[in-house]
């Protein structure tokens, strides 16, 4: 187990733009100029109070399988459960962005400016996805280092709470990892805390083994298809190697 | 030149619809000093703007930044018409008792439709987060409000919508209230479930449903 102790909030800086994105602005309205200046500020708080850190531990299909099976709640037919078992490597990782950030949105929004807590909130939603692409990409050094990498390899998260991984999986993912060493704690609902913290699996191995279509029975509730998002940017970065 | 009420109307819905948080304060200011009552000045001006985002929200025209922008803009307008609405007892248009349920700490989803349904001329009571059922219960006998309005953001605390809903009902509260429940993962058919009255999925939806539900809309 190791704390991911290259991680600052450099690496997780969000642009307006991708905040902007997050929040549903089309790319052609994203220049609108009170917008883009209270998103910047928006960000320069989060650059203000954000301390980040991020704790990365290797495990088996095995270990994995066990913490994947959680308090038993999950769908009964899931991406993840094929996924995994045909990973190269897996690792288990929690991020904080600390919480500082989770208080100042509140305090935003408490003293009646919600629309910087908004954006703020949004800010910090973008800054904990790059938070975890930066662990895909920690592990994937990682392998490499170890000469484990070959071409079309690469590394995926996946988190408890979505694509039919029941919330309640934290439990056991917690119990492994202990994520209260770098300040993450759960409550009995497997609430996070600080909120903005991301968790999860992270699965290394071939592009193709992360490919699905959205047709599974909890497709029909999700109301962000978000893997579709994951899978082009395995598809963009394929792309990207090959050219 | 003679001050035109209509033309100033107008100005101010414009300035809340551009999210323009001086203008529309400068402009509340003049409407006070040229003896147009708080409660005109709101609904003609300053709400009318509000509707016209909350359209263009639903529609797709406009985004939630904008859109927060605009209810900013219709807020800090409103903090100056404050102290006459509240001497001359202008009716608002309705009472909204809101929280985040037990065990769920997100609020911001929940202050957004606060904020929405402040800038729609609603009065707001906020809960705050990790809201108990028995506080819902007694809040709703306190204040009798019109709407229920009950978030969370998990599936393991949306159980706790339901547990508000039974709690009323045992108390004899749920026919005197309408609840609207909303929050990532709440879907209308689990409003219908767990015998909601309303479900949005957005901000800009929950107002909407809230003029019908109070018979404003």
């Amino acid at each position: 187990m190791s704390k991911i102790d290259s991680l600052t909030i450099a690496e997780l800086m969000p642009t307006p733009e991708s905040v902007l994105r997050q929040m549903g602005v089309p790319k052609q309205r994203i220049n609108l100029d009170k917008v883009y200046g209270l998103t910047e500020d928006a960000i320069k708080v989060f650059s203000d109070c954000a301390e980040p850190a991020g704790l990365l531990s290797e495990i088996s299909k095995k270990e994995f399988a066990f913490i994947y099976k959680g308090e038993g709640n999950n769908a009964k037919n899931t991406p993840l459960e094929h996924i995994f078992t045909e990973a190269d490597n897996l690792a288990v990782y929690a991020l904080t962005l600390g919480n500082k950030v989770s208080k100042k949105i509140e305090e935003l929004c408490n003293s009646d400016d919600v629309a910087l807590g908004g954006i703020l909130d949004a800010t910090a939603s973008v800054a904990a996805d790059k938070g975890a692409e930066f662990c895909e990409q920690y592990l994937l050094d990682i392998l490499s280092n170890r000469k484990l990498l070959t071409h079309d390899i690469c590394v995926l998260a996946y988190s408890p709470g979505y694509c039919g991984w029941h919330v309640s999986g934290q439990k056991k993912l917690f119990h492994r990892l202990k994520p209260e060493q770098i300040g993450i704690t759960l409550n009995e609902n497997c609430l996070m805390n600080p909120i903005k913290s991301v968790s999860g699996v992270l699965v290394a191995g071939l592009r193709a083994i992360n490919y699905f279509k959205p047709k599974w029975n909890f497709c029909e509730i999700c109301t962000t298809y978000s893997c579709l998002q994951r899978m082009k940017r395995l598809r963009d970065s394929a792309k990207n190697e090959k050219s | 030149m003679a001050f035109d009420k209509q033309v100033h109307y107008e100005l101010a819905a414009n300035s809340v619809i551009d999210g323009n948080q001086e203008r529309a304060v400068e402009l509340t200011q003049e409407a006070l000093d040229n003896g147009i009552t708080a409660k005109e000045f709101l609904d003609n001006g300053l709400i009318s703007g509000m509707d016209v985002v909350g359209a263009r929200f639903r529609d797709g025209d406009m985004f939630l930044p904008e859109v927060l922008l605009a209810a900013r803009a219709m807020k800090a307008g409103m903090e100056l018409l404050k102290p006459e609405l509240s001497k001359t007892n202008a009716k608002s248009a309705g009472k909204v008792v809101i929280g985040t349920v037990n065990g769920d700490l997100h609020d911001v989803g929940k202050n957004i439709v606060i904020y929405m349904l402040e800038g729609a001329g609603f009065t707001v009571i906020d809960l705050g987060v990790n809201v108990a059922m028995e506080t819902f219960i007694s809040e709703v006998k306190q204040h009798k409000p019109d709407i229920l309005g009950l978030s969370a953001f998990l599936t393991t605390t949306m159980p706790a919508m339901e547990k508000v809903i039974e709690s009323l009902q045992e108390n004899q509260l749920r026919k005197q209230v309408k609840i609207i429940v909303g929050g990532a993962p709440v879907t209308e058919c689990f409003a219908n479930e767990i015998g909601a009255d309303a479900f949005a999925e957005d901000a800009g939806t929950a107002v909407i449903v809230c003029k019908k539900m109070t018979k404003n809309g």
